[in-house]
Formats: structure tokens, sequence, C-alpha cells
């Protein structure tokens, strides 16, 4: 059998206990194109690339490389085949410089010495990094002391020293900022164009068709289509059309009432000494507050100071009219806060916990009495939760852990809500779910303001903040750049603001 | 090749793992027993012996259900046999130079929690790793015990005390008694309270159980507390049971109680584990050296065979985990 193809999976079954999670899956790749995965969260795109990964076996089906037939048991094979697979979740050691993590596993050793050659060895390594566009890179510092964009460019690095034909990238961009995801997007192509095939995840649609040849839809573990990218013929709505299966009409849902109650929460003067400085603003009852700007600008950071995970040095907290001191946590449930963290595996749920103790955390006083959990209304508490949020399968003692990103993020939302908070922060909620899942998100955003709650929207993606807020607030290097009334906001405006080009508009 | 599978058969396949370690444990307890009852009929399956196993497990369980809560929060706590220690040593101490049985007892259970304090409020404040500071607190507690007794046991005469360490409610050891009570209230707060699920929380996630408004520090520096009181219970005890402050009746306590911890199926990684499983351990343990004492096996290979024991049972673990993982 000859094809053009370097790669072609056929057939793929996958099957885990209770799940099929991939079902007769075909999919294939040409020499030096860029393909898109995707689907939406589920789907089965991380396990098919596991599969090629060689973390999973697949239950049915067969892989050819090249059309020769090929069978991978351990990642081990799979990289001995010229695949390189970059994770999520970087594969990197962080207490080993930029060298000892590219020549991991194959380092070099001094000739007629024990010792590794590790002037050989950071040389080689500054060559390959200088190859994707780093020039007298230093790859004797550790990796740990890297910035995100430059972790990921060591793991290209570690691939193209390893020969890499397929490059399989997971969600690249989920972790960069506007210019960092160019620089990427500029770097494969330039990797595309030296005959390097690409496969790429991602939940953005508008980088997908920007960036890739061809895309491959998966739903529910199944192969949907497979689409040549025309750049004109292809658009944003049918990918979506083909992810979930329907057509979605309105992506960003809109609201009936737009009257907003008294001012709910005033911060003034905000600083915390290497992250934020003289933060102000204010949010009324049933509004929507958008904060905008560029990962690390200190959005993240202003917010968990509000809710007492960092001591501010200075500025006022007015809660309802009344000044506050928020020293801790727990002070700011008191104050009827809720911070819908940013990183949900990381800071919104214990993963070896059940969903139903997840759901409970926050508001273990409706499900305690004298220190003692009561099961009867521990029961109420969580079923009254999966209802209202139809969490499918509704397994409360189940782990959290083994539920979908989807589920997940619907946890953490019942966790806060239980609380009955009225000023309610949701850092990036929208971050890594699929399109599906966000719409749900954006209504409950949308009922949330509606019942006279104060919303404080934080996200990274501009026409999220410009469909959903009513005012939009952008930060830029930990001060306030930039503010726009619903009316007046457009992306430029907030990419100008985000870069720290425009003074504040008031 | 699509079956459908509700979500009831989901729920059972669910409950069985979980329990799959307990019953686990179980089997391995009767199993044991089985054997050695056939191997020495006469000596091991007899009412004299199995109390003895009971009474020889209760100390090493008392401060292996403070090491649960301690582990299961995402810590270790290696000053537990010298803290056992220097309790009693600091009883026998007063009792010596006067003071009443009763604040003996006291002081004994005070200097214990206080390094159990010390243990908390300098991993929480110095944000210093429970190992290394666990580790200092065991060197100093072991020293304070040296300078109080220059290394020679100082004799206990009181009743009380040594009615505890080694007489009988009817048929039932005192001092086991007092072990089953301690473990019907740790497994009852570790299964059935706030604060048990909050010291899950805090070792499975200890930025989410933050951000979530628990109390980490506070909650972290109860835990070396409760421990250390227990390790003062444990110290009382040990000094009846031997008639004196005995500043080398800690050692290897620490080492034995995390092994009975483990064993029992307490994640290292913290979050997960019970009670239940921590007595089971202990007691496996306790067979497995009485019996080999038993069989007229030297001591030297007992040791041999709880550390293969040990490394087998979570290896096992281990294996049927990666095999379930989806």
């Amino acid at each position: 059998m000859q094809s053009n193809y370097i790669l072609e999976m056929q057939g793929i079954t996958k099957r885990f206990p209770g799940v099929v999670a991939l079902e007769n899956v075909s999919f294939n790749l040409m020499k030096g194109e860029i393909h898109a995965l995707i689907g939406e969260n589920g789907a089965g795109k991380s396990t098919l690339m596991k599969i090629l990964g060689g973390v999973y076996i697949p239950d049915e089906g067969s892989i050819f490389l090249e059309n020769e037939p090929v069978q991978f048991h351990t990642p081990r094979e799979s990289l001995a085949h010229s695949i390189s697979v970059i994770y999520q979740e970087f594969n990197l050691v962080p207490t080993l410089s930029v060298a000892e993590n590219i020549f991991l596993g194959k380092e070099l050793i001094a000739k007629n010495r024990l010792a590794a050659d590790r002037k050989t060895m950071e040389a080689e390594a500054a060559k390959v990094m200088a190859k994707l566009g780093l020039s007298n890179f230093d790859c004797s510092v550790w990796v740990k002391h890297l910035s995100v964009a430059q972790q990921q460019l060591v793991e290209i690095a570690k691939a193209i020293y390893n020969n890499a034909k397929i490059l399989v990238m997971d969600e690249p961009t989920a972790v960069l900022s506007p210019n960092e995801t160019g620089l990427l997007f500029k770097l494969m192509r330039d990797l595309r164009s030296h005959g390097l095939s690409i496969i790429y995840i991602s939940h953005r649609l508008s980088e997908i068709l920007e960036l890739s040849d061809r895309v491959t839809v998966l739903r529910d573990g199944k192969f949907v289509v497979e689409l040549e990218n025309n750049r004109d013929q292809v658009h944003e709505t049918d990918l979506v059309k083909y992810m979930v299966g329907r057509d979605l009409k309105d992506t960003f849902p809109m609201r009936e009432n737009l009257e907003f109650g008294d001012t709910i929460l005033e911060v003034k003067n905000l600083t915390k000494k290497g992250m934020f400085s003289d933060i102000s603003f204010s949010l009324r009852k049933g509004e929507i507050l958008g904060f905008s700007g560029l990962i690390g600008a200190g959005r993240t950071e202003v917010m968990k100071a509000l809710f007492g995970y960092y001591p501010v040095d200075s500025g006022e907290i007015f809660v309802e009219g009344k000044a506050v001191h928020i020293r801790s946590v727990s002070d700011a449930i008191k104050h009827r806060i809720a911070l819908i963290p940013e990183d949900r595996k990381r800071e919104g749920l214990v993963l070896v916990l059940s969903m139903a103790q997840n759901m409970v955390l926050t508001s273990i006083d409706l499900v305690q009495r004298y220190g003692i959990l009561i099961k009867k209304q521990f029961n109420k508490v969580v079923n009254s939760y999966i209802e209202e949020l139809s969490i499918r399968p509704a397994l409360p003692n189940r782990k959290i852990k083994d539920f979908s990103g989807g589920n997940q993020q619907k946890v953490v939302v019942a966790k806060w809500l239980s609380n009955n908070p009225h000023i309610v922060i949701l850092d990036e909620p929208t971050r890594g779910i699929d399109v599906g899942a966000k719409v749900e998100i954006y209504k409950l955003i949308n009922a949330l303001a509606q019942s006279g709650l104060g919303v404080i929207f934080i996200s990274s993606e501009q026409l999220e903040v410009i469909g959903m807020c009513d005012r939009v607030l952008v930060m830029h290097n930990g001060r306030m750049s930039g503010e726009f009334e619903r009316s007046q906001v457009t992306e430029e405006g907030l990419m100008a603001a985000a870069a720290g080009l425009r003074a504040l508009n008031k | 090749m699509n079956k459908v599978i509700t979500g009831k058969q989901i729920r059972i396949w669910a409950t069985d793992l979980r329990k799959n370690r307990m019953t686990g444990l179980i089997v391995l307890m009767v199993l044991l027993i089985l054997i050695l009852s056939l191997l020495r009929p006469d000596t091991f399956f007899s009412s004299t012996n199995l109390f003895n196993i009971l009474k020889q497990a209760s100390i090493v369980s008392i401060i292996a259900f403070g090491q649960t809560f301690i582990m299961v929060s995402g810590g270790i706590d290696l000053s537990v046999g010298y803290s056992l220690g220097l309790s009693g040593v600091i009883m026998a101490v007063m009792i010596t130079a006067g003071f009443s049985p009763m604040l003996a007892i006291l002081g004994g259970l005070g200097i214990s929690c206080l390094i159990g304090l010390a243990n908390g409020v300098i991993i929480t404040q110095f944000k210093l790793p429970p190992f290394i500071v666990t580790l200092g607190l065991a060197k100093i507690a072991r020293g304070i015990m040296y300078v109080l007794t220059r290394g020679y046991p100082i004799p206990v005469r009181d009743p009380f005390v040594i009615g505890v360490g080694n007489k009988y409610l009817g048929p039932f050891p005192i001092m086991s008694l007092i072990m089953l009570a301690l473990f019907v209230v740790s497994a009852f707060v570790l299964g059935k309270t706030v604060f048990g699920l909050r010291t899950k929380a805090i070792g499975g996630n200890e930025t989410a159980a933050r951000l979530s408004g628990i109390k980490v520090t506070r909650h972290k520096i109860m835990l070396y507390v409760l421990t250390g009181l227990l390790c003062g219970i444990a110290g009382i005890i040990m000094a009846g049971r031997v008639n004196s402050g005995n500043p080398n009746s800690g050692v290897n306590f620490d080492l034995d109680s995390i092994a009975a911890v483990i064993v029992g199926g307490t994640a290292m990684s913290g979050g997960e584990g019970t009670v239940i499983g921590t007595l089971l351990g202990a007691l496996i343990l306790q067979i497995i050296s009485n019996g080999l004492v038993l069989m007229n096996v030297s001591i030297y290979w007992q040791t041999i065979v709880a550390g293969v024991l040990i490394i087998s049972v979570c290896a096992l673990d281990s294996f049927s985990h990666s095999r379930n993982q989806a």
C-alpha cells in the first residue's frame, strides 16, 4: 500500500473501563504540513495522540509510518521512530539546565573521562536553540528559571535534536501571550518549510484557521471530517458545527436587563510590591466587569489579594460601602466574595477527593453539626448541585480527577456558588474547555449578573471580553492601563492598552 | 462493541476498587493467622498469644494513628518515637521529684504536645519540609532525654501508671482498650468530620484548600499537636509497661509507625488514607514478627521479612492502580 502520507492511523479503537474513547478513528498526516486536530473535550484528541506517542496501546487499528506498519508499546519506541509529542504539561526537569534537558537520556560523555561533557552539550544545545531563532541562548541555566514560552522552546529543541519528523503539540498557545503566540507560529511555519510535519491540537479556532493546512475533527471518539483549509471556504462557524454536531447560534448569549444597582465593591490604590500597584476600580450589582491584559500583567494577583490569599502592602477595600480588612481567604468568604481560580487542577480542586467532597469544601457549614458531617444534608446539597449544573454521570462519590474538564469546571463553580456569594470573581473560566462548555459558562455568568451579583471576569481572550462584559479594565505590568465601556470596546483598543500603549482614558 | 453501561454498575466498580485495599489487608491478615495457626497450633492460636499480639501492637498503633493524620495531610513526623520516649521520661522525672502522679502524667503529655506544637509552628512559619523539622525535633527530644537521665532508665513505681501498662480488664489488656478507644475516635474524626475532610483536602491540594477558605496553617499545627498528644499517651503506657522512664524506649517507633501507615494504604503523596488501614497494618506487622519468634526465626530475619512485606504490599497496590488507570 503506497501513499504520500508520512503517517497513517487506520481504524484506531481504544476502550477504557466503561468508555470507548476512540472508535474506528482514522487520521493521516502529509510530509511538511501543519495538521490541526480539533474536537470538544472528551472527543478523543489526547487519547489519539497518546497512542501515537506510545503511552496507550490501541485495542484495534494500525499505524503506518512512511508506509511501514509500526507498533509502539512505550513512549521510547515512538520517540525512536522520530515522533515527538509535546504535552500540555511539559516533560522537562526543572532543576536541570537547558542543555541537560535537551540531552536527557543520551548525554555526551567526555573523552577518557567519566563525567558528562557539559561544554560540548551546551554548545550543541545552543546551536539547536539558534535554529529556533534564539541566538546566544545561555543553555547552562536551569529550566525552572525560564519563562513558559522559553520552556516550550526547549521542548521543541529537544524534538529537533531527536531528529523529529513528526511533532505533536497539545494546546501550545494556551499558556502564551499574543506576542509569544505570534513568534511560535512563525517558528512552526519555519519548521514546516524544512519538511517537519506538525500535528496541532487547539481550542482556538481562529488560530487553527490561520495556521493549519488541514483540519481533522473528532467528536465523541469518532472521526467526523477532514477539511482542506482553503482560507476563504472554511469558517469558524463551520468548525464549531462539526465539533458540537449542531448549529451554535449565539456564542455570546444576550442579557435582557442591563440595569445596575449600587456599588458593591470598591478598591482604592491597592498595592503589593513586585506584583501590582495603585489599583483602583469599582463594581456595581448586576455588572459584569472584565479584566483584560496579557498573562502576567498582574490581574490574577490583584484578585488573589482581594481574596485574602496574598497580603497587600497598602490600599483600601470597600464591600457594600463599608471598609473591610481581608487578611485571609475565610475573611473574604465572610464578606461574600468568591474566587473561581484560573487553574482548576492546581488551585480549584483536590483531585484525590470525590466530586461531592470537593463541592462542599467551601460551604462546609451547610453540611455539618458540631464538626460532624451530616450525611443527609451532605447528599442533599450535593445532589441539588448535580441536578442544577446537569453533571453527567451523576456519581458524587467518584474521584473528581476521573471526570472531564467541563464537569470539573462545573464542580469548581458549584463549590463557590453553594456559598451564596455577592461578588464572584472568575479567573479565566473558559480556558481549555470546549465551545459547548464555554457557552454554558457564559450563560451562567449572565445568570449570576442577572440575579444581582457583581461579577469580575478575567479573560485573555479579547472576543470573549468584548462579547460578555459591561465594562472592561485593562492591566499592563501591574498597573491599570485602560478602561472601556461596553459601547467603546474594540479589539484594537484592548490590544493597545494591554501592551501599555494607551493612557487611562477616564 | 458499544456496551451500555449504567451509572449503577460504574458505582459498584468504583466502590470495589476503593475497598480493595481494605479487603486485601483483611485477607492477608486472616491468611497469616491461618498459616501460623497450622504451623504452630499450640503456641500461636492461643488466646494468650493473640492478646499478646494485640498488646504488642497497641503502642505503635496509637502513634501510627497520629502519623496517619500527618501523612494524609501530606506531611511526615519522624519525631514520634522520641516524643513518646520523652513523655515517659518527663513523667518519671516528675514522679521522682515528688510531683503527684496525675500532674506527672500531664507533664508527660504536655511535653509531647509541645514537641508537636514546635513541629507545626516551625513547619508552617518557616515553610520548611516536615521531614527536616521533625527529624530535628526528634534529635532534640532525644538529647533532652539523655541530658535528664544520663542514659539510664528512671524507675516508676506508681501503681496507676504500672496498671495502665500491665493490667487487664477482664481478659482485655488495658493498654489495648485504650488503643481501641483511640482508634474509634481517630477513625471517626478522619472519616466523618469536617476536620478529617479538611485534612484530606490539605494533603490532596494545599493551594486549593487555602483558596477554599481552609485555615491551612492552623490546621497543620493542630495535626502535629494532636499527634504529639497521641505520642504522649503512648509514652505513659510504655513507661508503665517497662516500669520506668526509659530514654531508649522510643527507638524505631518513628519508622515502625510509618510502616504501619503505609501498609495500611495511606498515600505517601497525601490526600488519601484510613485509620482502620493503619490498625490493620500495625497488626499484620506484629503478627508476622510474633509468628517468626514462635518459629524460632532470629530477630534479624524478622526485620528483613518486615521490609519485604512493606515493599511488596505497596508494589501490589501500585501495580493494581496502574492497571486500573483509565
